[in-house]
């Protein structure tokens, strides 16, 4: 190894340390950003002063197309049902299916969308008001609990699915 | 899954959600490389301090803008070498005294390990335009591209500084 090497083998090794404390100021100075209800991160979309009626149509008409596409209409979300957003980050996969009680189990039913450019998979999937399970299928060979989600129980057979509750928002 | 598990991108996407404990692990993961990138090119630990502490309280703010599919890192080292050079735009004339007094502060502040301290004098030794690529290269491990677009150079620009850099210091540490 010469020594221009040693030296960049040095400097890979080297860190400028920031001052004691610096993490904590950064996050003392930072203001308060209040957390976004997914109800509300869609309503900032809503266009206004009465330009909605062309974008409104065109998602309209495009949702009926993907509908017609798929061979049935969309589900929404009915009064007690509550949109949830499912997200898996699977860069490497092919198909990404999500299981649960909410749809019996059964596999086929939801089919993931992905992945994006930052490798995640994701559905938006309405859901009744209260407890459910679920596990995402992978490849249509591997299990994965939900990496994101506090909560988890083995299913008795090998695999573990996550366990979440879900309740409308009191409106404000 | 730990804190310490999760990718920028997932932790980004929690800030964004207002969880700041997701943000602060941002800041830990980063600061170092913003930290140094601003003293690189400040040539003053103070200034680097707050040049740094503004980067990262911009990207907060902007969070909604930073698009997943670029590193995080390159995003606020970027952030951090803008403001940088902005600052120097509205004060130009205080140059010379800051590099002056860099040289001084910062080899008095990092006396802890020889060999720590021999690369940091020798990097305080290089021009910022020199050291602030090869830090990025070989200390952040960007690419030649990213090196580029976080300083706001073209690309052959940044090879030949680093180029440079690194003969230089070379020749600073020859025993």
């Amino acid at each position: 190894m010469n020594a221009e090497d040693k030296i960049l083998e040095r400097l890979a090794k080297h860190r400028t340390e920031a001052p004691d404390g610096f993490a904590d100021r950064v996050m003392a100075a930072l203001p308060d950003r209040p957390r976004i209800a997914l109800r509300d991160r869609m309503a900032e979309f809503w266009p206004t002063h009465g330009r909605w009626i062309a974008p409104a149509f065109a998602g309209a008409a495009a949702m009926l197309l993907v509908g017609f596409g798929m061979g049935r209409l969309g589900r929404p979300a009915e009064a007690g049902q509550v949109s949830f957003h499912f997200e898996l980050h699977a860069p490497g996969a092919n198909r990404v299916e999500l299981l649960g009680t909410f749809n019996e189990w059964k596999s086929g039913d939801i089919v993931l969308t992905g992945p994006d450019a930052s490798g995640h998979w994701t559905a938006e999937v309405a859901l009744p008001e209260g407890r459910h399970e679920y596990i995402f299928l992978v490849d249509g060979d591997r299990w994965i609990a939900d990496p994101k989600a506090a909560t988890h129980r083995p299913d008795g057979f090998g695999r573990v699915n996550t366990v979440i509750k879900v309740y409308e928002e009191d409106p404000v | 899954m730990a804190m310490d598990e999760r990718t920028d991108q997932e932790l980004v996407r929690a800030g964004l959600d207002g969880r700041q404990y997701a943000y602060e692990e941002l800041v830990r993961r980063h600061q170092d490389a913003v930290f140094g990138l601003a003293v690189s090119m400040t040539r003053n630990r103070e200034d680097a301090a707050d040049m740094a502490q503004e980067a990262f309280i911009r990207a907060y703010n902007k969070l909604e803008q930073y698009n997943p599919a670029y590193s995080f890192r390159s995003w606020i080292l970027r952030i951090c070498a803008n403001l940088t050079k902005n600052m120097f735009r509205s004060r130009t004339r205080r140059r010379n005294m800051e590099e002056q007094h860099m040289v001084q502060t910062e080899i008095e502040q990092s006396a802890v390990d020889p060999d720590f301290q021999e690369l940091e004098e020798a990097l305080v030794r290089l021009p910022p335009k020199l050291e602030a690529p090869l830090r990025l290269k070989y200390m952040e491990g960007l690419s030649y591209d990213e090196v580029a677009k976080v300083l706001g150079v073209g690309v052959s620009a940044a090879k030949m500084r680093v180029l440079r850099a690194k003969k230089l210091l070379v020749e600073y540490l020859k025993p």
